[in-house]
């Protein structure tokens, strides 16, 4: 057992006595994330070189935008403290409300994303207020929340979901402006409106002060339910329009669509630095996870390696790099 | 020398654990009401309900989530999570049927095989939570996509076939109760009795109620935490075997939905997210809430989509009776 701990203790190097450790460590902890951004991106330009090809970066971004305008939102409860499971369900609700209501036509578009954003809005109140003032824990009330509406969309879909989605919608999930994907467009607003909100309003401090510490935000004057629900709502409407995004990438109408997402998010936020306590993470952070994330799942496709080899990558890296990170408890 | 005092009394206080037990016992008196109220509205719903053969029906499809349940309990009491156990159960499936092919001489071999595998992903995850700090839903989040691509790599279909011997396992009779209900009910008890009267159950409490202080009170806490992630990847062993017996043959996704089933279940049973309150006569309760409830929505003949309906429902609604502060 002392053997172990002693090796342990190698891998992780608490006691550092060199210089080198320190500064080592002191730069994993605070840009882990970035660092391993990199070499991930150099070790994938070594692989395959086609990775730096225009429309290979392009198929990326707009793979990761879904993903990303997500990630965002469950950035904003992770930050708060909480958990947010039920994102990837309401991903397909909408996915489903849209290709129903828009039936195709270009006209319906915005009344009926508008209606969507609405849902989100509803399901993130749910949940916020329920966790705030019922006490359920933030991942029995959101996992109940996502069972409930696979179980209310199935219902109504019967199964079959009817629909199809128009040429506009498309547009912003397939589409690009010059040569950027409008899809990443979305996700750039998603990005730094959030990070805005994050950094420079009140909204923004008294989140993290509350994700820090919840006691002593309420001491300080911070109405910690307010904020905690208004972080729900954040997170459910970026998941609706992640939800709409998607749609117009995939074209159709899937109950399944958007499926593991709410994990992936859950993933790229701490793989971007954020810890699952609360109080502490950044948006930058968090778009280094996305990207790690998604690049790991382009290189398998570019290696042409097995689905099932790109799946143990993905937990490998997970636990890795989150291990990495950790390494600073034990100093 | 005051510090000293109250670090004594606060684990005094603590070992006896008054406190926790109390709530303990609150929680668990809430599950079982609950499943005494759904049982009720079975009976009320049908009568086909009360009948021996469903009854049975319903014990023996409570088996496998209630194996997986009661490693997952275990995992919960310690304060952590364990997401992994669906894959784990697709993966010991698939190996135990596919080793066996219906050879009776490759029983053995596959049960085993399928066991050191089990234990391989509990040490793996264990390893990772309690050496390596990472916290357990990351953990076991990416242990589930591990071995979910260890699955597929071994097989993409159903896979394997068991032989005759081999589905005494989940079709046996012993007298008239059917085999696996007798065998669960074993394992159950084994589980109440580690944790109510051994050491190993009293220090997975005192961790899970607050780890600082069980370490402070001399508990190996990294060990305790580590044994909890082994005996949940065992139970999904277990699961997956009996499963491989059930279905005849292995499946690659076998296991979807039993790592959130099962701490549901938990979790429904009273056992706190937090750790250290709650226990597996709750979880019993839990899976039985389940059980029947699935059982009453088949025999209403109501459309099977309801069943998520009001599966998420349940789980918003107990735990908002609980009211517990995390």
């Amino acid at each position: 057992m002392k053997a172990l701990n002693k090796l342990v203790g190698a891998i992780t190097f608490p006691h550092s006595k060199s210089r080198w450790k320190d500064i080592l460590r002191s730069i994993f902890t605070r840009y882990g994330s970035y660092v391993v951004l990199v070499l991930l991106v150099i070790t994938s330009g070594i692989l395959q070189p086609i990775f730096f090809h225009p429309r290979n970066i392009f198929n990326l971004l707009l793979r990761a935008a879904p993903l990303g305008i997500v990630s965002i939102g469950q950035f904003v409860v992770i930050l708060g403290g909480g958990i947010d499971l039920s994102v990837a369900s309401l991903m397909a609700t909408t996915n489903i409300i849209a290709a129903a209501g828009m039936h195709g036509r270009n006209e319906l578009c915005l009344s009926i994303s508008v209606v969507c954003l609405g849902v989100g809005v509803l399901v993130g109140l749910t949940n916020g207020v329920l966790i705030t003032k019922r006490g359920i824990p933030p991942f029995i009330m959101t996992l109940g929340m996502m069972i409930l509406l696979q179980g209310i969309r199935f219902v109504w879909t019967k199964g079959a979901p009817v629909g199809t989605i128009p040429r506009l919608l498309r547009f912003i999930g397939t589409g690009r402006v010059w040569i950027v994907p409008t899809a990443v467009i979305v996700f750039g607003l998603v990005a730094g409106i959030g990070a805005i909100t994050l950094y420079s309003t009140t909204y923004g401090r008294a989140l993290y002060a509350t994700g820090g510490n919840r006691q002593a935000a309420k001491l300080a004057g911070i109405n910690a339910d307010r904020v905690i629900i208004i972080g729900y709502v954040i997170s459910g409407v970026l998941a609706a329009l992640a939800g709409l995004v998607l749609t117009g990438y995939l074209g159709l109408a899937d109950n399944w669509a958007g499926k593991g997402y709410e994990l992936q998010s859950i993933a790229a936020v701490v793989v971007g630095g954020a810890s699952l306590m609360g109080g502490r993470g950044t948006v930058e952070g968090t778009i280094a996870g996305i990207l790690i994330i998604c690049i790991l799942a382009n290189m398998v496709l570019l290696l042409n390696l097995a689905v099932e080899a790109g799946m143990l990558v993905h937990g490998i890296v997970l636990i890795a790099a989150v291990a990495f990170y950790k390494a600073r408890k034990m100093g | 020398m005051l510090g000293k005092i109250e670090a004594v009394s606060k684990n005094v206080f603590y070992l006896f654990n008054l406190r926790a037990q109390e709530e303990t016992r609150a929680r668990q008196t809430v599950a079982w009401l609950l499943l005494l109220a759904t049982v009720v509205a079975g009976v009320i719903s049908s009568f086909t309900f009360t009948q021996s053969h469903n009854i049975m029906n319903i014990l023996r499809q409570a088996v496998a989530l209630g194996l997986v349940a009661t490693g997952q309990t275990f995992v919960i009491l310690g304060g952590g999570i364990d997401l992994s156990v669906g894959s784990t159960i697709s993966l010991t499936s698939c190996l135990s049927a596919g080793i066996m092919a219906g050879k009776g001489e490759m029983v053995i071999p596959a049960v085993l095989i399928a066991f050191a595998v089990g234990i391989s992903i509990g040490l793996a995850n264990g390893f990772a939570v309690s050496y390596l700090k990472v916290p357990p839903l990351i953990t076991t989040l990416g242990m589930m996509s591990i071995v979910q691509g260890l699955v597929l790599l071994y097989t993409h279909g159903p896979v394997g076939q068991i032989t005759r011997a081999y589905a005494y396992f989940s079709e046996g009779y012993i007298g008239s109760v059917p085999f696996p209900v007798i065998f669960f009910a074993v394992l159950f008890a084994l589980g109440v009795f580690v944790l109510r009267r051994t050491t190993f159950g009293r220090h997975l409490y005192a961790t899970g109620e607050s780890e600082d202080i069980a370490h402070q009170s001399g508990i190996k806490t990294r060990m305790v935490i580590f044994m909890t992630y082994i005996i949940c990847s065992l139970s999904a062993t277990l699961s997956g075997l009996f499963l491989a017996s059930r279905c005849g043959s292995g499946d690659p996704l076998l296991g979807v939905g039993y790592d959130f089933d099962s701490i549901t279940v938990a979790l429904v049973g009273g056992t706190s997210l937090a750790g250290g309150r709650g226990g597996l006569s709750g979880t019993l309760a839990g899976v039985f809430i389940m059980s029947v409830l699935n059982n009453i929505l088949n025999l209403l003949g109501v459309f099977a989509f309801w069943q998520w309906v009001v599966k998420g429902l349940i789980l918003i609604i107990a735990l908002s009776t609980y009211r517990i502060k995390y």
